[in-house]
């Protein structure tokens, strides 16, 4: 039997929740895999020694999830970041784009939403200055993007993993499972995800939406484009971003709308608004991202 | 000389490597509405072909090391371990 834990760290406890959603083959898993530890599953307060597999999941936001990265990895043996925040930051980086004060006080003083109070001083974790991707914070072993990876992916590499066996699975972007035909149409103008009502057998990008899905890690199946919805890149950069050193989800994604629309570089650029949510949005905590000498990361985020 | 193999599930039949590459070494195949390579010959390995492709549907064999070299070593090991 193989010792499987899965530690939380700042996420939304989807990735946990799309491990459950493994249905009837969650038993196959259960039968090669002691769960020795699982917050959001079980009654177990500390982690246990003799881990053998750690899914962690999520971001470094504050001191106490610093603490348990570091104490989960001491005791396992192998560490998977599991989902795109503990691979890349994911959305909970986009807390970059403010600062540990301004995101304190929208929560607490300064929220609109509710009546305000003051900010707790005890028991809280302290903020750390930026957010982390699990990933750069500790060594791990493997990287899964995914927000959340889907059911048929986890199979596909969660059972090879509890055999000792390395699994195999594909690696092309979203375009490679979309449906949706790719047509090269001059426009001018870039749309606003919110407008208008986009045809449902073309690509978003010939259509003039910003669509995520060719600088996208897939193995997602393409479904919200299925539905109507333009990949907004939850999979992470695709292999090849992240390959090439030149090559970053801003100049791709400007390069191909520049592509199929004949416009020029420029033009598409300036009609870009808020490249921090809708373009990094999913990568802006990562250092492999930030780090290509054409990121515009360094210049959106405040340390 | 560079072997190069396409992924039919994976390409999405846009024509784009037929119009990026500066040798014309792709052709659309009208029936399948996919790219096929036609002149494997003329490729000089120069992959603006994986660069244009939305699907990263082509693959190039046998290429010089040196056009898919990282000397970036953090880069690298988180490469070998995405999974």
């Amino acid at each position: 039997m193989v010792n499987l834990a899965l530690e939380l760290l700042a996420s939304c406890a989807g990735c946990e929740v799309s491990i459950l959603d493994l249905h009837e083959d969650l038993i196959g898993v259960l039968e090669k895999a002691n769960l020795v530890y699982a917050p959001i599953l079980m009654d177990v307060k500390e982690i246990p020694d003799n881990i053998d597999i750690a899914i962690v999941s999520g971001s470094v936001r504050n001191e106490e999830n610093k603490e348990r990265l570091k104490e989960i990895r001491e005791k396992s043996k192998t560490v998977i970041a599991y989902g795109t925040c503990a691979c890349y930051g994911g959305i909970t980086c986009m807390a970059d784009l403010y600062s540990p004060e301004d995101v304190s006080a929208r929560s607490f003083s300064d929220n609109p939403s509710t009546e305000s109070s003051e900010q707790p001083s005890e028991v809280v974790p302290k903020l750390l200055p930026i957010v982390h991707p699990a990933g750069d914070m500790a060594e791990i072993d493997f990287y899964l993007p995914g927000c959340p990876p889907k059911e048929n992916l986890i199979k596909d590499v969660l059972v090879p993993l509890l055999n000792g066996e390395l699994p195999n699975v594909p690696q092309k972007s979203v375009c490679a499972d979309c449906s949706r035909t790719m047509e090269h149409i001059e426009f001018d103008k870039v749309h606003r995800r919110v407008e208008g009502e986009p045809k449902p057998d073309i690509c978003f990008l010939s259509q003039g939406y910003v669509c995520m899905g060719s600088v996208t890690l897939g193995r997602c199946g393409a479904l919200c484009s299925a539905a109507g919805v333009p990949c907004h890149g939850c999979g992470g950069p695709s292999m090849d971003i992240l390959r090439e050193p030149s090559h970053d989800v801003y100049n791709c994604i400007i390069n191909r709308i520049s592509h199929i629309s004949k416009m020029p570089h420029k033009d598409v650029e300036k009609q870009l608004y808020d490249i921090g949510h809708i373009v990094y949005g999913f990568v802006i905590g990562s250092t492999i991202m930030e780090d290509k000498k054409v990121s515009l990361i360094p210049e959106l985020i405040k340390k | 000389m560079v072997k190069i193999e396409i992924d039919e599930d994976a390409c999405v039949g846009c024509g784009s490597c037929v119009d990026d590459c500066p040798n014309n070494v792709y052709e659309m195949d009208e029936e399948k509405n996919k790219t096929k390579v036609v002149n494997e010959d003329d490729c000089m390995a120069c992959l603006s072909c994986h660069e244009i492709c939305p699907a990263e549907a082509m693959e190039h064999k046998d290429i010089h090391v040196a056009k898919r070299l990282y000397i970036d070593r953090k880069v690298s090991g988180i490469l070998k371990k995405i999974i």
